[in-house]
């Protein structure tokens, strides 16, 4: 289980931290045991508290012996008890890695950071995770810091060339969303116009997942290292000139772990 | 040869065990089922690992909780 690695910095949040399984207290307790689990796992025997969250898994027969496991997700809560984030994927094989889903509620990024001097702007490049098996869906991270009086466009604008990033197609690769911040609204004088930029240091998250298909893992059969190569698109102006558009390749590496394959002992 | 070819692609499927048949439901968009953004989630009283009973409010950090659901722990 990814999480276990992961409990510092879940805990840094100032967040508890629980699984439901609907595995028995013993599988649970072996199952914790042999991983060194430090968190709770909650036995949701019967599924019962799976079926009031309403999110029992109904594609599979009640005659099959796996029924009454859940549609897997994540809720982030209040001290209330209200919800303020989820997380659920589409694909029952996708998950989305508790650093990725910390990133996305403001975290910083764990692990390796690479410094890129580009025109006009600073960027730093990160990954939520360095390695990943089939189904994980994780986040590359671009921190970028506009230098001096320096803006560059967002998604959205019109007559400028947005800042953009495009992950170059691999198979094996699944691109998911990403997920720009709010811009701000620049005034250009001379033109009496209003435009939405970045104008402040801001992160782009983009979401990949290793392609938990058939096809996806033997596009990944046998491969330790994955590279995934990217462009970086963006113009940058100043408040009385813009510059030339660029276009910067990025690529980040993560390691292709096997799939967990390992089950309870009996 | 092909025998092994077969084995391989059986076990690189992580598909959960289907000794029941075949899926009876179409799956539902999975982003409308359960709690939403605002909602108060359904309070629980369960067993951990170690036997205890857990309610929400005991698993509550000071700034609240990251509640996960996982598929099983035994495949």
């Amino acid at each position: 289980m990814e999480l276990q690695g992961r409990v510092d910095e879940v805990r840094k949040t100032g967040m508890g931290l629980a699984v439901i399984i609907y595995d028995p207290v013993p599988v649970l307790a072996e199952f914790s045991a042999r991983r060194g689990i430090s968190f709770p796992l909650l036995s949701d025997e019967g599924s019962n508290t799976i079926k009031r969250y309403g999110i029992l898994n109904t594609t599979v027969p009640e005659t099959n012996a796996a029924f009454g496991y859940p549609f897997p997700g994540t809720f982030i809560v209040n001290r209330e008890g209200i919800v303020t984030a989820r997380f659920f994927e589409q694909e029952y094989q996708e998950r989305n890695t508790i650093s990725s889903v910390l990133v996305r509620l403001g975290g910083s990024v764990q692990g390796p950071t690479t410094n890129i001097s580009a025109p006009q702007i600073d960027i730093t490049s990160s990954v939520t995770d360095t390695a990943a098996a089939s189904g994980t869906r994780f986040s590359l991270v671009l921190d970028i810091t506009p230098g001096p009086r320096i803006h560059v466009y967002a998604p959205g604008v019109k007559g400028y060339k947005p800042i953009v990033l495009t992950i170059e197609p691999q198979p094996g690769v699944v691109v998911r969303e990403a997920h720009y911040p709010e811009s701000e609204l620049y005034y250009f004088e001379p033109l009496d116009e209003r435009v939405p930029v970045f104008q402040r240091p801001f992160r782009i998250l983009q979401d990949v997942m290793l392609d938990p298909s058939r096809a996806g893992q033997a596009a990944l059969s046998g491969t330790t290292s994955l590279t995934i190569r990217a462009t970086l698109n963006y113009q940058a102006c100043d408040d009385r000139i813009c510059y030339m558009p660029q276009s910067l390749p990025l690529t980040w590496t993560i390691a292709v772990k096997p799939l967990d394959r390992e089950r309870v002992k009996r | 040869m092909p025998f092994f070819i077969l084995l391989a692609a059986v076990v690189a499927s992580a598909e959960p065990p289907q000794r029941g048949g075949p899926p009876v439901a179409a799956a539902p968009d999975v982003t409308r089922l359960g709690p939403q953004v605002g909602d108060k989630v359904p309070d629980f009283t369960l067993p951990d690992q170690d036997g205890r009973p857990r309610s929400l409010a005991s698993l509550m950090g000071d700034k609240g909780l990251v509640l996960v659901f996982n598929r099983s722990a035994d495949w």
